[in-house]
């Protein structure tokens, strides 16, 4: 054995544990809810292949699709908040806080059917986060990076497989109304080049969001499976 | 002959470095809005009986209109008895929790401070009383979160949408419209996103007014102005969902808090009463050690989810 290699008492001591602990304090569990009024407009990019003509070859094509997506949130289960008792610890008791949720029209998706939460190692505890957040640690910072459109897709996915419930379009036609007011705002100052720009990407959103919900009147809800 | 140098008196004559007598405070976001009337107590959980306060509620003095007399067929007359009204009344549950902090100073820690304000045990349980402001700031962020309504951007926070959720406000409940004034706790960030946008507003009906320091002395130190008639406080224990701040814009009495405070604390040696928190000495002989604990019992929630909106826009 050579022991030039073994860690001697008066060696530093391995870093390696406290690397497997996130450097930040201990969170609390969420639960994911969904507000059947609470949409927002997200666009995808669908990659399709078109066959080639003849000889030709097939080819990729790549076309930005936007539709509504039910905007599924995560509540912090902290006990002391909005109903949440507190049982062990900081553990919270959330069944009081979900019955009122859902007696006032909320939709509750269970982390055990949904598998939305991760738990890792944090200093004196766990951190919480839902599995679309990556978690990496440089230079003793936490670094966070939301996969927005895995989180859109699990969100459509849920609507397109009948957890959500009913759609009701009102509720876009509610939020088209209220988009119609942006491009408004700016019309002062459409002179400036970069202002027009914009204008014209607002209307080019109302445009999309208004042949959607015309789209949805016919197609239904397989008009989502297209961005699954 | 050597010189007399500083180098050369350090370890006997000089020391390597000397401490300050001043010690500089760390950044805290303890700023909250305790004080405010965006924020009800409604009561004390002492000799209740229970965890959890309910409030009560129930739609009186205007809610309900007089009947109107249009049956079907027209069969209402002028003498058709009138039917009785169902009262609207719901509730809200809010549970108090017990919350602790300790420290812990040896003998030789304490007695090597350097005057009355270094640490010792007494300014730990200063800390700790002061640690009860963050305690408050935190809880108001996670119970925003709980609003029902939302206005959600998926990019930065910008001047339509806090309009927009105002306006959510201002039609609340079938367009009755939450009685203001407004307040809006919103992150650091959507704070600065919300300025960014405000910079390029040119139309003077939405002026903002930032705050003067007369102002902020008024209103703490988390006051930014006021928009629209809708004072602004940043936070940043606002809490995150699905890759968005949870700000919020409110009207009073849309959260309530309760607390509860032990009336006597039996078989403690040494207790000190800091406002709302309860701060106990524990002594442990053997080694020479002095524990701090600071006790303190609240609890919040939505008492009214029609007085306010979420404000969700893009963390970066």
């Amino acid at each position: 054995m050579n022991y030039k290699t073994e860690a001697q008492p008066w060696a530093p001591q391995s870093t390696h544990n406290a690397q497997m602990v996130l450097p930040t304090r201990p969170n609390y569990p969420m639960f994911a809810k969904w507000w059947p009024a609470n949409w927002v407009w997200q666009t995808f990019e669908v990659t399709k292949t078109v066959k080639g003509v003849g000889k030709a070859k097939d080819k990729e094509e790549t076309t930005t699709v936007g539709v509504f997506v039910p905007n599924v949130e995560f509540e912090t289960i902290r006990p002391g908040v909005n109903g949440v008792r507190q049982i062990r610890g900081e553990i919270g008791d959330v069944s009081n806080r979900i019955g009122q949720l859902q007696r006032e029209g909320w939709i509750y998706l269970d982390p055990k059917r949904h598998d939305y939460i991760r738990a890792y190692p944090a200093r004196g505890g766990q951190y919480f986060a839902d599995r679309f957040t990556d978690i990496r640690v440089l230079a003793n910072r936490m670094i966070k990076t939301f996969d927005r459109n895995d989180y859109n897709k699990w969100c459509v996915t849920l609507l397109a497989n009948g957890e959500l419930g009913h759609i009701e379009p009102q509720f876009w036609q509610l939020l088209i109304r209220d988009f119609e007011k942006r491009p408004d705002r700016l019309i002062r100052q459409q002179h400036l080049p970069e202002i027009k720009q914009r204008i014209d990407d607002l209307n080019a959103q109302l445009v999309a969001m208004r042949q959607f919900l015309n789209d949805y009147k016919t197609n239904g809800i397989e008009l989502y499976k297209k961005v699954i | 002959m050597a010189n007399i140098t500083n180098h050369s008196l350090v370890a006997d004559l000089r020391l390597q470095q000397m401490i300050s007598q001043e010690i500089k405070l760390l950044i805290t976001d303890a700023r909250n809005l305790r004080n405010t009337p965006f924020l009800d107590f409604v009561g004390s959980i002492n000799g209740n009986g229970s965890d959890t306060i309910r409030v009560r509620k129930a739609g009186l003095d205007g809610y309900d209109s007089f009947q109107a007399f249009t049956g079907a067929s027209g069969s209402f007359q002028e003498d058709t008895a009138v039917g009785e009204t169902s009262l609207t009344d719901g509730h809200a549950d809010i549970v108090v929790k017990r919350n602790a902090l300790m420290y812990k100073i040896t003998d030789l820690a304490s007695m090597t401070g350097i005057g009355g304000s270094d640490i010792d045990p007494f300014r730990i349980a200063e800390s700790i009383s002061k640690s009860y402001e963050l305690l408050f700031a935190e809880l108001t962020g996670a119970t925003v979160a709980g609003f029902t309504a939302s206005v959600t951007q998926a990019g930065a926070l910008t001047v339509d949408d806090f309009i927009l959720a105002f306006q959510q406000l201002e039609l609340a409940s079938s367009g009755k419209g939450a009685p203001g004034p407004y307040v809006a706790l919103l992150h650091p960030e959507q704070w600065q996103d919300l300025q960014a946008d405000i910079r390029s507003e040119t139309n003077n009906a939405l002026a903002f007014a930032p705050a003067s320091y007369e102002a902020m002395s008024a209103k703490g130190p988390g006051y930014k102005g006021s928009y629209l008639g809708v004072d602004i406080y940043t936070s940043s224990h606002i809490t995150d969902s699905a890759g968005n701040h949870v700000g919020a814009l409110w009207a009073p009495g849309a959260i309530g808090f309760a607390t509860g405070k032990p009336a006597a604390l039996v078989g403690a040696a040494e207790s000190m009463d800091m406002g709302d928190v309860l701060i106990e000495m524990d002594r442990d002989a053997t080694r020479a050690l002095t524990s701090i604990v600071g006790h303190c019992y609240l609890g919040m929630g939505v008492v009214d989810s029609d007085r306010g909106v979420k404000l969700l826009s893009l963390n970066d």
